[in-house]
């Protein structure tokens, strides 16, 4: 398990969303996203809504809002520099992963059409995948190796942290498992490894009391 | 027709595809800004005009479609419909010299199941 060493203000997790680059999400914030995500996505603003990167984000912390919000602001409470900490550097992974980052190659028929995925969506979809599995929340993603190139071996390296009594090892199969076949399903990578490194859990008390079953 | 008319009908073609859940403005950013200033100037009936449309009078037509895809959908299937469909609705039509199709998938979205139990 990574250590945490950094004992930051004392904010909440709303707060450590300043500071984030918006050149990665088209202009906008982080922070930005979180408010039109509290409006309910309402008035519709469609410079947020056509771009790509902003929307890979807003799947993002809808996700993250839904599951763990709750949990993480009581953890915020009890030990405020250590979840700051963590709640700012997914906050950070976020807003890196949602640039388009490079195009991955889809196999076309025709001569006269090239199909690509961006890396940003693939990033998103591994995020979601990993999302999805109980008890993780996925804090980094990355692709390693020439995306670009059609056959290119590629690992994939995921952060995550883990609800505690979840047992970490099945946590990190089943990531691993449902990551694989989200790849497979929806990119032509050469996938030769998924390496999921689960670096925090969450206290006992906290899910226990604080996430509704 | 003009670039921008086929534009609009090229978006509304995409955005009619099953697994399709949006067109995004394609291209460098100044002919994406192009298009949005035009869109914002168009009256409410016509339809947006997202796919970026570029002649050359050597290449020919360069055409780009960034697309959002829904994960219950794969996604090359649906990037090689898009193609199909737009190289399908170009050659129904006169143009000269070469053509360039460029259909990314910009966005993948994950339906938002309900919350996952973070309790083992």
């Amino acid at each position: 398990m990574a250590m945490r060493d950094d004992q930051e203000g004392d904010v909440g997790p709303e707060e450590v969303l300043d500071g984030l680059d918006p050149e990665f999400l088209d202009g906008h914030s982080v922070e930005e996203l979180s408010d039109y995500l509290d409006s309910g996505r309402s008035p519709r603003n469609p410079d947020i809504e056509n771009s790509p990167g902003c929307l890979i984000a807003l799947d993002a912390l809808g996700r993250l809002r839904s599951a763990t919000w709750a949990m993480l602001e009581a953890e915020a409470a009890e030990d405020r520099g250590r979840d700051d900490k963590w709640i700012k550097n997914v906050m950070d992974n976020i807003s890196r992963e949602a640039r388009a980052g490079r195009d991955i190659p889809i196999t076309s028929v025709d001569p006269e059409v090239r199909l690509t995925v961006t890396e940003g969506s693939v990033r998103g979809l591994i995020r979601a995948a990993g999302d999805g599995v109980g008890g993780a929340i996925v804090g980094r993603v990355r692709l390693d190796g020439d995306v670009t190139v059609p056959g290119e071996p590629i690992s994939i390296d995921v952060t995550a942290s883990g609800v505690f009594g979840r047992n970490l090892l099945e946590l990190a199969r089943e990531m691993r498992a449902v990551i694989g076949a989200s790849l497979r399903e929806h990119t032509e990578l050469n996938v030769t490894s998924i390496d999921v490194t689960i670096q925090d859990v969450h206290t006992q008390r906290t899910a226990s009391t604080e996430v509704p079953r | 027709m003009n670039d921008l008319d086929l534009s609009r009908e090229l978006t509304t073609l995409v955005a009619g595809i099953p697994g399709v859940v949006g067109v995004y403005p394609a291209g460098p950013l100044h002919r994406a800004v192009g298009l949005t200033v035009v869109n914002v100037a168009a009256s409410d009936d016509q339809a947006p005009a997202k796919v970026s449309l570029v002649r050359d009078k050597e290449k020919g037509l360069r055409v780009e479609v960034a697309v959002g895809v829904l994960s219950t959908y794969p996604v090359p299937r649906t990037l090689r419909t898009v193609g199909d469909a737009v190289r399908a609705h170009l050659d129904a039509m006169e143009h000269d010299g070469g053509l360039d199709v460029r259909v990314t998938a910009s966005h993948i979205e994950t339906p938002n199941p309900a919350a996952p139990s973070l309790t083992p």
